[in-house]
């Protein structure tokens, strides 16, 4: 039952990785614009593959 | 079988073709400018743009030759983001964008120009951020390149003067927000056991680890989350004012102090859950009564309407283009058609027409002779003038209206903050006192748990309630009347709006739609073929009756016209198929004919009339009449019920008989003023509110207004569409929303009702936990099941009924 401590230990290590990525996704300003992006991943691009730049 | 007419339309704009009809590829577009943008999209390989349907815009390519100025330094830079190396980065206002075809486009510009490296599109703030190779493609080619797709960016005086790009949005609540979520979180879980298991041998031999872990994990809450509560209720009462933050403290305080001493103590596992979730709501709270429209600005002024820059004639005769703001007494400017005077000028060309609309509010230009003064903001209708500047553009008679610092608008305190600060003290001292008061009783009857007793009435009493009804309730109703196309710009502005006891409309712009003057005709019949003829003389007219004229009937089919000749102030007249047609002026007619002219009685009067003269002979008149908003009517019916109304215009009384009218606004004779000025309309909402009581809610458009909306009480500014500049106002009201007013201001006013409704309910639960915590029965099982719930009912509460009042008022509007 004393694993408890590691298992503890390691569950609070995980948790603060996942605040710290939180903390890290909106500093990078993703979340400023949320409409957008909706946009943005429902565009085909078919032909880009095609074109020559 | 029916026939069905068959209306071609633009592949590109989706407008009617209606003048002509260009054929290519296979698709119809109503003009070359449409169909060279699909040739160019096609060619680049975008032509998945019109996956969806048409794009929606016409292509722009009318002033590409007054973009010189961007090729000046000084301007560049004073555009630019950024500049390093053979990099530029620009933002781009770009109205013209409003659905996902034009993100699309706009992101692909790349293949439009090879010098463009990179650009990402905001559709809510409507802007296009811009990074290009400066050696490849300069800035002025940029935006011809955007003008040619239909894209004109907005480029007007306030952008090149603001600073650099504007600092990074501000995203402090939202880490607090985080921070404080997670510790919450963590704490209910580890404090779990404690809840769950009870008394048990489990429990004390882990019970302190996790109450170690709870006291390490409510510090950053404390310290981060919290602390700005902290900090603004000990700025608040070293001034020895109370605010909604002091009770908060208190509250944060007593149950950190307790909790600590508990652990340390190992005499218990403390309150931290409630801490740190008390901490977690008010954030939340916090964050949803900052609610901000990107797209929108409540703070332009006049830099956001004027040029960058202008046309300056030099000593040798050369034409350039410099910044207004290097304008000095006594040069000489080009202002084309439809451009904007910048500065106070006099006028050195012979005649012009300048339509003062937008500045003064007068309906129709006016026209000025060589050596009138002209004022800035006026728009020239007509040829190419010169000027002669007499005074910088930041002196103009237009920029005294923001600069005037004789404004009488005490600095009175916020509705909202004011009433929240009085509840925080009354409700502060209360507890206190409570809690003083058993601290005595116990001491004399039980010392034994006197202080934790005394302690648990400090951490129940939670005002978390009394601070989470004013963010949730005027924070929805923010966000109700978002969606009813009102937009204010702060739940104190709503507040505000509740207080208004006097309401003034503006008329022109305001309870006038702009572009819809009504048409009328009286005297002889005109045929259609008539009609037909004077609508194409009509068209080739820049005079802003003329354009409304063509507009309005803009049916009709087209024909050429021979011989078209403006003469400012006297008329137009043009020949058709052999048809000589004149559009004149009344005060030019002979004796005889002045006399026929006033015989015929138009329905309605109007402001403009014109002799309409056909093969040389007075015809028919027409008259040209403010179109009014509909459910004007209606809108004032129900103000004049409830507050004071009064119009103020800078037009001049032509319409007074038809306001009058009850069928068509109904306004009280006394309640109008016309030709008023812009200082002069100010003046009047000075004078109005200086009784002390009066609380005025104006409501204008354009600059004209903008000294009185600032002045009054609460400033709407109509708005016919979002592109359309908007002065300086608490909150903008999109024209189809106008009827809505007055259930608007109604809504405003009973906000207030919900938050009274909200503090009745917290006090219920302060009641019933201050009432177990006196006696000395408060664990924390009970306080973390008793604060969660209050701020979660209070929140549902103010929600759902902020909503239901909303439904009630506008459901058939």
């Amino acid at each position: 039952m004393e694993v408890i401590f590691l298992l503890i230990a390691l569950s609070i290590i995980v948790a603060v990785g996942f605040l710290a990525a939180f903390l890290w996704a909106v500093k990078s300003g993703q979340y400023d614009d949320d409409s957008t992006p909706a946009m943005r991943i429902l565009f085909d691009d078919k032909k880009s593959s095609e074109t020559n730049k | 079988m029916p026939i069905i007419e068959e209306k071609t339309a633009c592949y590109h704009c989706s407008d009617d073709c209606e003048d002509e009809i260009v054929h290519f590829d296979g698709h119809t577009f109503c003009c070359n400018g449409c169909s060279t943008v699909y040739q160019l999209l096609q060619d680049v390989g975008l032509d998945d743009t019109y996956a969806n349907g048409p794009l929606g815009i016409k292509p722009d390519t009318q002033k590409i030759e007054e973009l010189t100025y961007l090729d000046d330094e000084e301007v560049k830079e004073s555009l630019l983001d950024f500049s390093e190396g053979t990099l530029g980065r620009i933002s781009f206002e770009l109205p013209a964008i409003h659905c996902s075809a034009c993100v699309y486009l706009l992101e692909r510009l790349d293949r439009l120009n090879k010098g463009v490296k990179q650009c990402e599109v905001n559709f809510p703030k409507k802007t296009a951020d811009i990074l290009f190779d400066q050696t490849q493609v300069s800035l002025k080619e940029l935006v011809v390149l955007l003008h040619s797709i239909g894209y004109a960016p907005n480029l007007n005086l306030a952008k090149s003067s603001e600073g650099k790009h504007k600092a990074d949005v501000d995203r402090t609540i939202i880490y607090k927000i985080g921070v404080a979520g997670f510790c919450f979180g963590n704490i209910m879980l580890l404090s779990f056991p404690e809840y769950l298991i009870g008394d048990s041998e489990l429990e004390s031999k882990w019970s302190t680890l996790f109450n170690y872990l709870n006291l390490a994990l409510v510090m950053p809450v404390l310290l981060y989350a919290g602390s700005d509560y902290l900090v603004s209720a000990y700025k608040g009462l070293k001034v020895r004012h109370v605010n909604m933050d002091v009770p908060v403290s208190i509250g944060m305080l007593a149950i950190f102090g307790r909790s600590a001493y508990d652990i340390l103590a190992g005499v218990g596992p403390g309150f931290l859950d409630s801490l740190a979730g008390f901490v977690f709501f008010l954030l939340i709270g916090k964050w949803y009564q900052a609610k901000t429209y990107s797209g929108l600005s409540f703070e332009r002024d006049y830099k956001s309407f004027f040029p960058i820059a202008v046309n300056r004639i030099g000593a040798d005769g050369q034409v350039n283009a410099i910044m207004i703001k290097h304008l000095l007494n006594g040069d000489e400017i080009q202002i084309h058609n439809d451009e904007l005077i910048p500065c106070d000028c006099e006028l050195l060309s012979d005649n012009a027409s300048i339509d003062y609309s937008f500045v003064t509010g007068e309906a129709a230009p006016s026209s000025k002779a060589l050596g009138n003064k002209v004022y800035a903001g006026g728009k020239n209708r007509g040829a190419v003038v010169h000027l002669r500047v007499l005074k910088p553009v930041s002196s103009s008679y237009l920029t005294s209206l923001w600069n005037n610092s004789g404004s009488n608008k005490t600095e009175e305190k916020p509705p909202l903050l004011n009433f929240s600060n009085k509840i925080a003290a009354w409700f502060s001292a209360t507890v206190l006192s409570i809690a003083f008061i058993t601290a005595v009783y116990w001491l004399l009857v039980d010392p034994t748990n006197w202080l934790s007793t005394t302690t648990a009435v400090l951490i129940i009493a939670c005002p978390c309630a009394l601070a989470l009804s004013i963010p949730f309730t005027y924070g929805s109703i923010l966000r109700h009347f978002g969606r009813h196309g009102f937009f204010v710009r702060s739940v104190e502005a709503i507040a505000k709006l509740g207080q208004v006891n006097h309401v003034v409309f503006d008329k022109t712009g305001t309870i006038t739609i702009r572009k819809g003057d009504s048409v009328n005709f009286s005297g002889n019949t005109i045929t259609a073929y008539q009609l037909l003829v004077l609508v194409n003389v009509a068209r080739q007219s820049l005079h802003p009756l003329s354009k409304n004229f063509a507009q309005v009937h803009q049916k009709v089919g087209s024909e050429r016209v021979i011989g078209f000749t403006e003469n400012p102030g006297s008329g137009i007249y043009g020949m058709v198929n052999g048809v000589l047609v004149e559009l004149k002026n009344p005060n030019k007619l002979s004796e005889s004919e002045k006399e026929q002219f006033e015989s015929w009685q138009p329905k309605v009067h109007g402001m403009g009339k014109t002799a309409i003269l056909i093969d040389g002979r007075l015809h028919a008149r027409v008259d040209f009449s403010n179109s009014y908003r509909p459910g004007l009517k209606q809108v004032v019916h129900s103000i004049q019920h409830e507050h004071g109304l009064s119009l103020l215009s800078g037009d001049n009384d032509t319409e007074a008989i038809a306001l009058n009218n009850e069928l068509i606004a109904g306004f009280d004779a006394n309640n109008m003023q016309f030709n008023m000025d812009p200082h002069e309309k100010k003046a009047w909402i000075m004078d109005k509110q200086s009784d002390g009581n009066s609380k005025v809610l104006m409501v204008g458009d354009g600059l004209n207004d903008a000294g009185a909306l600032r002045e009054a009480h609460f400033g709407i500014s109509i708005a016919e569409d979002n592109t359309q500049f908007t002065p300086a106002s608490d909150g903008i009201l999109t024209a189809e929303s106008f009827e809505k007013l007055p259930q608007l201001i109604k809504l405003a006013k009973q906000a207030r009702l919900i938050v009274m409704a909200a503090f009745a309910l917290s006090l219920i639960y302060n009641i019933i936990g201050v009432t177990v915590a006196v006696q000395g029965l408060l664990s924390p099982v009970i306080a973390a099941i008793l604060m969660p719930l209050s701020s979660v009912s209070i929140v549902l509460f103010t929600t759902v009924s902020s909503s239901i009042l909303v439904r009630l008022h506008l459901k058939n509007i």
